[in-house]
């Protein structure tokens, strides 16, 4: 089917819109007056939902400024973190530390060498005094 | 650290003034033009609706009630919506306000029909007042005397279509919606949209062709 328009169609659409645009005068202050109750209609709609949105407002910002002064104070403690995992970086990174963990098992042997030369002194018990 | 509070502080000194803005001057000011463009819009179309619903339900005081109900709807559930989806939305309203006329006036003429001073079947009114049918003297005497042969030629041609020939040949020739529009409007496929205007056309063609080349 073609989207053309036939004169056919022009002459009836010439015709319609003629009939609307010389409507009686009582139709046409009837429309107006139905136009006005609808835009009545949509106002009344307006100034209830200004009303809600104005305390709805209030409530957001209140919230929205419990949350910022949450943030604020809990800054503080957050900022102290870099502080110690610098601290903890330092100690793992000391050059002492890594040669005592490269020598484990010299130290193990020194520590039962001299448990072997100098025996632990015996408790009390074990030596019966008492 | 006493720099971000500060910042912080501003922060939402700004927001709570923006909120505030906000609720109190631009909702209003959108909403005052909105309910601007929508006067307008009613006011563009009021006088084609009326003319649809009045040649659907052969009434004019039924075509404004479904005109004015179509209108208070539009406002109140679609009022908020971007402009230019008002139009497929108010024809679909009034479309479905029309049906509702036809099937209320069936069942009360099947139930009531009997009785004596009852609206007659094709819905006029018994009691019409004749100075409100009085017309618009912006024509020319001869101008309107042709328009309103042809006129009154062309209703009754299109009361004899089917009600759904009738709606797409309203919809697209007087309102002039596209078809997309039109299947929006009639809540059906463009395909069905294209089907009922050309048969409408086909047999509105069909029997007014002589009798407005007599008219000439």
């Amino acid at each position: 089917m073609s989207d053309e328009r036939t004169p056919f169609e022009d002459k009836t659409q010439s015709v319609l819109r003629d009939s609307a645009e010389h409507l009686d005068g009582h139709t046409r202050s009837r429309l107006t007056q139905a136009r006005h109750a609808a835009l009545a209609e949509i106002e009344r709609h307006r100034s209830q939902r200004v009303r809600w949105l104005l305390p709805a407002g209030a409530a957001a910002a209140a919230v929205l400024a419990v949350f910022l002064l949450q943030g604020r104070i809990a800054v503080a403690p957050v900022t102290t973190e870099p502080v110690a995992a610098v601290e903890d970086i330092e100690l793992m990174t000391a050059e002492d530390s890594l040669e005592m963990y490269e020598n484990l098992e010299f130290y193990a042997w020194l520590d039962q060498a001299a448990s072997e030369d100098f025996p632990a002194e015996p408790t009390e018990t074990e030596s019966g005094v008492g | 650290m006493s720099a971000n509070a500060a910042s912080l502080d501003r922060l939402s000194a700004t927001l709570l003034a923006h909120m505030s803005g906000l609720t109190a001057e631009s909702v209003e000011e959108n909403s005052l033009e909105h309910v601007r463009s929508l006067d307008q819009f009613l006011a563009s179309v009021e006088k084609r609706a009326f003319q649809i619903a009045r040649i659907a339900v052969r009434d004019t005081d039924d075509a404004l009630d479904i005109v004015q109900d179509a209108m208070l709807q539009l406002a109140r559930r679609y009022g908020q919506r971007p402009c230019e989806e008002w139009r497929p939305l108010f024809y679909r309203i009034l479309q479905n306000r029309i049906r509702d006329c036809q099937r209320r006036r069936m069942v009360r003429n099947k139930v009531f029909g009997w009785l004596p001073g009852i609206r007659n079947a094709a819905g006029e009114n018994e009691d019409t007042d004749p100075f409100q049918q009085v017309q618009d003297d912006r024509q020319g005497p001869t101008d309107r005397v042709m328009t309103g042969e042809a006129m009154n030629l062309l209703e009754a041609a299109l009361r004899e279509l089917p009600a759904r020939q009738l709606e797409a040949f309203m919809l697209r020739n007087m309102e002039g919606l596209d078809v997309a529009a039109t299947a929006q409007a009639m809540g059906c496929t463009e395909g069905s949209v294209k089907t009922h205007y050309s048969r409408a056309v086909h047999t509105l063609r069909d029997r007014l062709t002589d009798a407005w080349g007599e008219l000439s």
